[in-house]
């Protein structure tokens, strides 16, 4: 087939029939980039077509390592080629909005002094999409078939979770510190939204790939700067597109609106992971798709009950994203606890519900939020320079590693005395934001006087 | 902090388990307390990957490293949060199996559980068959020999964690 980021990516009889399931084809209802369409209007690419880029890099990727003289079984490749080519076929509808749902904090549990907080460990929780899928590659007839039957699939699930405790060797050419998933997304989702900064130099990076005797992918020396360019394109990628205030502030409203459905009990949404399972294991996976939430938003924007479901499901409909009241944002030092950010997180905690009282609005229509920090190097810990040089080799495996001249084993490209990312990799980039989603006939009259006490608070000493 | 840090930190203070990360043991000793009690039904929802050497989370480090490096703020965060009774109950009748001194006999105590957990969990061997986790173990370079594995079997159904 031929793809507008990879141009022609063959497949086998078998590939073919993989994709050509009826589960495998649900991916074309999943859109890569969540709600990035409601800003950037072509960033509506599917998941299917991301699933088949990266298919294609790992088909790359081997082909690399065998002109190197990598002998691999050939079912080991054909492994490896399902794998690459399966590893999103659980993913959740919206990208992560609804996966990470147990681990939405409502506005209103942010807020100190507002009564005992319970963090539950005993609920079911919503699987990630790795366990999902390895659930559906188990338990949907159409794609077990296709793949070879059920001991296949398990394999198969069990690589692109990294799960095999006999061949860690092969599962790492899919997690290797060159992250295909990353590899194509960055690519794609910077051509779909049409903004440059995710446009990796991918030809030359896989044309300087090998495998060390021991068994470590890296790049050249030679390749340090594409390296390293591909490390801040998702940084910048971050900023612009994953990031974006209007995107993000759909996405929080999303997902604290999700995590109140599903706590009301009102609606038709899996109660727990269990529901998860049971839903992806039957013939109702093939609804479950961005539909499944499009569905629920309309439905809570109907909600006779509680206005702020109401109201963060009504901003979604109308395409009217909760207003940015205020943000801290920039480089922050790894394991900094006094920060810009930390300190208008606190101002937010203490301030928010005098605020809200005195404007007559909920608190849960202001929207706290602190998304991951963006590091720079590996996609594992926040860890400063001196940290990361402390771990131990499979604590350190996720790094990027680069061949010195004349050296067998690759360094971590922390390590490399003249690569940026070593004197970068001390910071990451934080983002901590306060939205207010307000659809009410007096929110622009209040708005200027509810900006200005944020800003006098949080710039506050 | 996140709820899942919350819930992380909540659950290590009632294991007992120190958020301590400056050594590889320290860190190896949250690592696999995690894994132990993920499997034993507290929700703590970190994805285990099998690296070189066990079941390892990444986003458990990330968090194990932030927390520790927070400490009065943790205490700050962590004000008016508590874990579920059902989870805290849990945790109290497994606590014994973090309290092996010293800290290394206890890592190594831990990745032998964590280890086979895993190893059974994911369907790479049946439970009782503990020639296979074994195998399995030493092709990891894991040093631990059949009796561990069929002692480290035993302490597990002790405290009510199935294979």
């Amino acid at each position: 087939m031929v793809d507008n980021i990879h141009g022609e990516i063959e497949l086998s009889e078998h590939e073919w029939r993989v994709v050509n399931t009826a589960t495998f084809q649900r991916l074309r209802s999943l859109k890569q980039l969540g709600m990035g369409h409601l800003v950037y209007p072509n960033a509506t690419h599917s998941r299917f077509a991301h699933s088949l880029g990266v298919f294609g890099i790992m088909r790359r990727i081997l082909r690399k390592l065998r002109e190197q003289g990598e002998t691999l079984e050939s079912s080991d490749e054909e492994n490896l080629r399902l794998a690459a080519l399966l590893h999103d076929v659980g993913h959740y509808p919206y990208s992560h909005l609804m996966e990470r749902v147990d681990f939405v904090k409502l506005t209103e549990e942010e807020i100190d002094g507002s009564g005992q907080r319970e963090a539950s460990a005993s609920r079911a929780l919503y699987p990630d999409h790795e366990e999902l899928g390895r659930h559906i590659l188990q338990n949907q007839q159409d794609i077990r078939e296709a793949i070879g039957g059920a001991a296949r699939a398990k394999e198969i699930g069990a690589l692109f979770s990294r799960l095999e405790v006999a061949d860690a060797q092969i599962s790492k050419l899919i997690h290797s510190s060159l992250d295909m998933d990353r590899l194509d997304y960055l690519l794609r989702d910077s051509r779909a939204a049409g903004v440059p900064y995710g446009l990796i130099d991918l030809n030359y990076l896989l044309s300087n790939i090998r495998i060390s005797p021991n068994g470590v992918l890296g790049v050249e020396m030679k390749a340090l700067a594409a390296a390293e360019h591909f490390l801040l394109a998702r940084l910048f990628m971050h900023r612009v597109v994953y990031y974006h205030k209007t995107i993000f502030g759909f996405e929080e409203s999303c997902r604290q609106l999700l995590r109140r459905v599903r706590d009301s009990g009102r609606y038709t949404i899996a109660a727990d992971g269990n529901g998860i399972r049971e839903l992806c294991g039957q013939s109702q996976l093939s609804s479950f798709t961005d539909d499944y939430v499009d569905r629920i938003i309309h439905e809570a924007a109907a909600d006779p009950q509680d206005e702020v479901i109401r109201t963060l499901a009504r901003c979604i409909t109308s395409r009217i994203p909760p207003k940015l009241v205020g943000e801290v944002s920039g480089l922050q030092k790894k394991g900094d606890p006094v920060h810009a950010g930390v300190m208008f997180q606190k101002g937010c905690k203490a301030e928010l519900a005098p605020l809200a009282a005195k404007f007559g609005l909920h608190i849960g229509q202001f929207l706290l939020c602190a998304p991951k920090p963006i590091k720079l190097e590996e996609r594992g810990a926040l860890l400063t320079r001196a940290e990361a040089e402390k771990l131990k080799p499979e604590e350190r495996d996720e790094l990027i590693k680069v061949f010195m001249p004349g050296s067998k084993e690759p360094k971590s490209i922390v390590e490399i005395d003249g690569s940026v990312i070593k004197y970068l990799s001390d910071y990451s980039f934080g983002i901590h934001r306060l939205y207010l989603a307000d659809l009410s006939p007096d929110a622009e009259k209040r708005w200027p006087e509810i900006k200005k006490a944020v800003e006098k608070w949080t710039r506050a000493e | 902090m996140n709820r899942q840090q919350i819930a992380l930190a909540l659950a290590l203070a009632e294991a007992g388990v120190p958020i301590k990360v400056g050594h590889f043991v320290e860190r190896l000793v949250i690592q696999k307390s995690v894994c132990v009690l993920q499997f034993a039904g507290v929700n703590l929802g970190y994805r285990f990957h099998w690296y070189l050497h066990g079941p390892y989370s990444t986003d458990l480090t990330s968090d194990a490293f932030w927390l520790a490096g927070l400490k009065q703020e943790v205490k700050d965060e962590l004000k008016g949060w508590r874990l579920d009774r059902g989870s805290r109950e849990r945790i109290a009748s497994l606590k014994d199996l973090f309290t092996v001194a010293p800290v290394a006999q206890l890592a190594k105590h831990l990745e032998l559980l964590a280890s086979i957990l895993f190893i059974v969990r994911t369907g790479q061997a049946n439970g009782d068959d503990y020639a296979q986790i074994c195998h399995l173990l030493q092709k990891s370079e894991k040093p631990f020999t059949l009796a561990d594995v069929t002692e480290g079997a035993a302490t597990l159904r002790k405290y009510g964690i199935s294979l």
